[in-house]
């Protein structure tokens, strides 16, 4: 430091007094000091400790959730010794069973929705997904009705989610994990002008369910 | 003369802009759909297909050819309709039924006209049904028909359609698919 005495003529202000003062500071320890305030305040954060995702909230059996532009609501889940209306068919040598998920489904989009989408995980209904299956379900309407399912805007539809497992895979009251999908919504550009896109898909609620066993019928069983 | 002719070229530029800007069709007009109005009871004509609505119709039920009834709120459209000049790809694969903000498409629940092959020059006849929630049976909906799965650069048929106006049945059989006699 090379400061000038103070000359006499100066005036002993408060100012001048505050400028000497911060003059007298090295500058490296200005350097340090703020070095110091932001690894402090990283540290206060959490320091470079991966943020954990905040938990998909959990919904309950009849409870409505909605997420990727639709209201899915869970009415049960099945292991069925008879497909019923589910689009899976179970090999009935191999005593395979169907694992039926049953969903109360509306589009709240303002356009008409294929219930499948494509890509893994998918945004839509078949985005549905029970631990320790990795197959993406059949989709098929509860009452039976043909053709694929379309989910118009606005019409509420009961559908059955199936899978085909393995006669010791489950049993009457064991618990499953259901994931529910979330997804953003997009416009797409270019080749894909003006489709609609449902990407980014995340886990968006976890649902515990037991599944309830449905024997086959005295007649079947023959 | 030298200090005025750059401000009036910039008028002139500008005024060319907002005119191009005024003029311009909105995004994405290059791929829209060919439409043809028509009203019911009128034959309408869209790249190879010549159509007629015969009919509007709603009911809280419908059954079709098959038996199958299903409850629901329903539009029922009686269609005629024909290729022009090819079979080829020629099905009655577009039907889209728009009311305020939301979109239908003709339903596959049940067996119809929707996605029926068409013939050049034999005209059949049949109808297509629409789901709609309960209370979506109010003002005017806008009705589009046409042969493309994906209307994009294609002819449609198009009519607006008091929902209002129709009355609301009970039950509606949905008619066979057929060759129209006439």
């Amino acid at each position: 430091m090379n400061a000038a005495p103070p000359s006499p003529v100066q005036e002993r202000t408060l100012l001048t007094r505050v400028r000497r003062m911060a003059s007298l500071i090295p500058t490296p320890w200005l350097i340090t000091a703020g070095g110091a305030v932001l690894l402090a305040a990283t540290a206060a954060f959490g320091g470079l400790q991966t943020v954990s995702p905040k938990p998909a909230p959990a919904v309950s059996v009849g409870e409505r959730y909605s997420g990727s532009d639709l209201q899915m609501t869970v009415q049960g889940v099945e292991l069925r010794a008879e497909r019923g209306n589910a689009a899976s068919f179970p090999d009935k040598e191999k005593h395979e069973k169907v694992l039926a998920v049953i969903v109360d489904v509306v589009n709240t989009f303002g356009k008409p929705r294929l219930a499948t989408g494509s890509g893994s995980p998918s945004p839509a209904v078949d985005g549905i997904h029970v631990e320790g299956i990795d197959e993406k379900p059949l989709i098929a309407y509860a009452d039976g009705s043909d053709g694929r399912v379309w989910l118009q805007p606005g019409v509420p539809v009961q559908l059955v989610l199936s899978w085909v497992v393995g006669p010791d895979e489950l049993h009457d009251g064991d618990e499953v994990r259901l994931t529910l999908p979330d997804s953003t919504h997009s416009v797409g550009t270019n080749v894909q002008r003006g489709v609609d896109i449902w990407d980014e898909v995340v886990v968006g609620a976890t649902l515990t369910a037991t599944v309830r066993e449905i024997p086959a019928s005295e007649e079947d069983a023959l | 003369m030298k200090k005025v002719l750059p401000w009036l070229l910039t008028l002139v530029l500008l005024a060319g802009a907002w005119v191009q800007n005024a003029v311009a069709l909105p995004d994405g007009s290059s791929e829209a759909s060919f439409l043809t109005p028509a009203t019911v009871g009128h034959a309408a004509t869209a790249r190879n297909l010549t159509l007629t609505v015969t009919d509007v119709r709603a009911a809280r039920s419908i059954t079709d050819p098959t038996g199958r009834t299903l409850e629901s709120t329903w539009v029922v459209v009686d269609v005629d309709a024909e290729a022009i000049d090819s079979q080829y790809g020629a099905t009655l694969g577009f039907a889209e039924l728009t009311v305020g903000e939301r979109t239908f498409r003709a339903t596959e629940r049940v067996q119809s006209f929707f996605r029926q092959r068409l013939v050049p020059g034999v005209p059949r006849s049949g109808a297509v049904a629409f789901e709609l929630p309960a209370d979506a049976l109010k003002g005017t909906g806008t009705l589009r028909l046409g042969i493309p799965s994906d209307a994009r650069y294609d002819g449609l048929v198009e009519l607006t359609i008091d929902l209002s106006d129709i009355p609301v049945e009970d039950a509606i059989t949905l008619p066979t698919t057929h060759w129209t006699h006439t």
